[in-house]
């Protein structure tokens, strides 16, 4: 596996052979805020979706974020990995301001240094599956052929082999949602961002799906925020928070 | 972003084949009528720069090539007319040995001499003596050669005289040198039917700018084929970090491709065209063979442009949306395409059609009139992509031809 891709430099990184050689990461090992976000207020037209909502990511932690429908969970999400700019307030990753920067560098920080899992997978039906989860390889140059065999190797650990050359339309919910994790890690990212990963699953599918998120993102160090409103995809995290109205109200202490 | 545009368009489904195979078709019609009439600007051209000789005066300046100073030629010309066709007469007389030659012929014909083009030799071969021939007093001494035809079918003769005679008649001039192009053309406006040269020139480069619009339409009518879902596609790969800029190399390779496939299929349909083509008579005058080519630049220009204009066509269908990783929200709602957009097409089509059934053998001067009615009938193009077809509007601001 090349472990030395655009956005990835020197970094124990890999899906099969990774997994194999994991390290298990804690909040206490890594340490250090990987994002934050400093009295975001976001409204769509009349309605307010953040109301000056703060909240710190840890690097190397699993942190799921709760709360009911409409609370801004969501939209938090966006903030925070760049997909939403907020209407007042800072969004901070690593030691630069995400909220002003240009649309290319943010693109650019999705690319490289993000991950995301969201709902309905938001697979490129026109692509088989390998070419969906090099897709962010070949977006940031790298030859196609060796993007598809990067892709390749995280087909066999997300129980995915055999699948490569089928069409999206092809596969069930949990094989389509266990592509896009491929193509969430395929680029080894430093911040993974999943919305309601499991929400479109059975629950048989949603707790694979959420295992293998949970080992993958443990062995290659990525720090993981998952918004959800089910209590058994939070409990795969290493801290929840809780939003209502715009506000993140509590912040809990690690589950496991 | 090249690679990846072309597998995400050629293997997007049936309906992005159609969109992609409608675009590609919309671009070969109107490349095809494009070359066309550009190939019909450089025939028209070419029509006049052989005839341009014909446009003789006395301000013509003598050629230059000539070692000594040219003898005066006298010079006269008029337009007979033959049931309903035109023949363009020079009646002539040397003046001495330096006299300048009009084109296609070998010497000056003298007193009782003519020459006679090609078609009127045959016309009066074919015709009783006391209705053509006797027009032309004495034997015709050879035939004027092609280089001096604005058309093969063109009936022309240059009829020699006795220069003390022929001083005294009236209208006729002495001339110094013999006009050889419209570039220094003194008097280009009259005779041979070429005087409509220039303007249906520019009426068919009008036209040939007009056939892009359709390209254009079409290409739009296509593009909201499967849009939504290239457009869902599209926030996908915005979503994984696709910057606005790949997004936009994508769709302008889909774009090329389709313009690149059209360009190609274009030029077949193009060399199709021209078979018909040649046979219609703007200016009541027939192409000779050759007449309809296109320049190097005429060709840089299609297989340059038309793909630009498609990538430009597609850029600005691209904003329209506004495409973010969450998804499309489009800045205004778009009406759905109907058939009035086709209309443009049609009518280019059918303009073409009616050249191709009405472009019968006339007097060249009536001929000539007509066409430059017909032309007028050049569709106008409003904003909103409807046409209004414009009888005779050109015509009222047009020379007398």
């Amino acid at each position: 596996m090349d472990r030395h891709h655009r956005g990835a430099p020197d970094r124990a990184r890999g899906c099969g052979a990774a997994m194999s050689m994991a390290r298990t990461s804690s909040v206490a090992e890594k340490g250090g805020a990987i994002s934050e976000a400093r009295n975001l207020v976001v409204s769509f037209g009349e309605t307010p979706a953040l109301r000056g909502a703060n909240l710190v990511v840890q690097r190397g932690e699993m942190l799921a974020v709760m709360g009911p429908s409409g609370s801004g969970k969501s939209t938090l999400l966006y903030c925070l990995a760049g997909i939403v700019t907020p209407d007042a307030g800072e969004v901070h990753f690593e030691s630069q301001r995400l909220d002003t920067l240009r649309e290319k560098a943010r693109s650019e920080l999705r690319r490289d240094r993000f991950g995301f899992v969201f709902q309905f997978g938001q697979l490129v039906p026109e692509l088989t599956a390998e070419e969906n989860v090099a897709l962010p390889l070949l977006l940031g140059g790298t030859h196609r052929a060796q993007a598809l065999g990067m892709a390749r190797e995280w087909f066999e650990p997300l129980g995915l082999e055999g699948l490569e050359q089928h069409c999206t339309g092809e596969l069930s919910g949990g094989q389509s949602q266990r592509v896009a994790l491929a193509r969430a890690l395929v680029t080894h990212p430093d911040l993974l961002f999943a919305d309601e990963p499991t929400g479109s699953l059975d629950s048989l599918n949603g707790e694979l799906v959420m295992e293998l998120l949970v080992r993958a993102a443990r062995e290659q160090g990525t720090t993981v925020v998952v918004v959800t409103h089910e209590a058994r995809v939070a409990a795969y995290a290493d801290r929840q928070v809780m939003v209502r109205d715009g506000l993140v109200t509590s912040s809990d202490p690690a589950i496991r | 972003m090249i690679s990846l545009g072309l597998r995400l368009s050629l293997h997007s489904g049936r309906e992005a084949f159609v969109r992609v195979a409608l675009t590609a078709a919309a671009v070969a019609l109107g490349v095809g009528l494009l070359l066309s009439a550009l190939a019909g600007v450089n025939g028209l051209h070419a029509q006049a720069e052989r005839g341009a000789w014909l446009n003789t005066s006395s301000q013509t300046v003598p050629s230059t090539s000539v070692g000594s100073p040219a003898d005066p030629l006298w010079w006269l010309y008029t337009i007979d007319q033959y049931g309903d066709q035109a023949i363009d007469r020079v009646d002539v007389a040397a003046t001495g040995p330096n006299t300048p030659v009009p084109p296609g012929m070998q010497h000056v014909p003298g007193p009782g001499e003519f020459y006679a083009s090609p078609a009127l030799t045959k016309l009066i071969a074919s015709t009783p003596a006391n209705e053509l021939g006797d027009r032309f007093p004495g034997r015709q001494v050879g035939t004027i050669g092609p280089d001096a035809l604005p058309s093969p079918n063109s009936l022309v003769t240059v009829v020699g005289h006795d220069p003390r005679q022929f001083s005294k008649v009236r209208g006729a001039q002495e001339v110094r040198g013999i006009q050889r192009g419209l570039s220094d053309c003194y008097s280009c406006q009259s005779n041979s039917g070429n005087g409509s040269g220039p303007i249906l020139k520019w009426i068919l480069a009008g036209c040939a700018i007009v056939l892009i619009v359709p390209v254009l339409i079409l290409i739009a009518t296509a593009s909201p084929l499967s849009a939504a879902r290239r457009e869902e596609r599209f926030a996908s790969m915005r979503l994984v970090g696709a910057t606005p800029r790949q997004i936009s190399a994508i769709a302008s390779v889909e774009a090329s491709e389709a313009a690149l496939a059209g360009i190609a299929v274009g030029f077949g349909l193009f060399f199709v065209l021209r078979i018909l083509l040649a046979h219609v008579q703007f200016t009541g005058a027939m192409f000779a063979s050759g007449d309809l080519s296109l320049t190097w630049a005429d060709v840089v220009l299609v297989v340059i442009g038309i793909p630009l204009t498609a990538v430009a066509s597609a850029r600005v269908g691209l904003r329209r949306v506004r495409i973010s990783p969450l998804g499309v929200t489009r800045h205004s709602p778009s009406a759905p395409p109907s058939v009035v957009r086709v209309v443009p097409l049609v009518a280019g089509i059918g303009l073409l059609a009616y050249f191709a059934m009405a472009g019968k053998p006339q007097g060249q001067r009536q001929s000539a009139d007509g066409a430059r009615r017909r032309l007028s009938a050049t569709p106008h193009w409003l904003d909103d992509g409807w046409t209004v077809v414009d009888e005779g509007g050109v015509a009222h601001h047009g020379g007398t031809g």
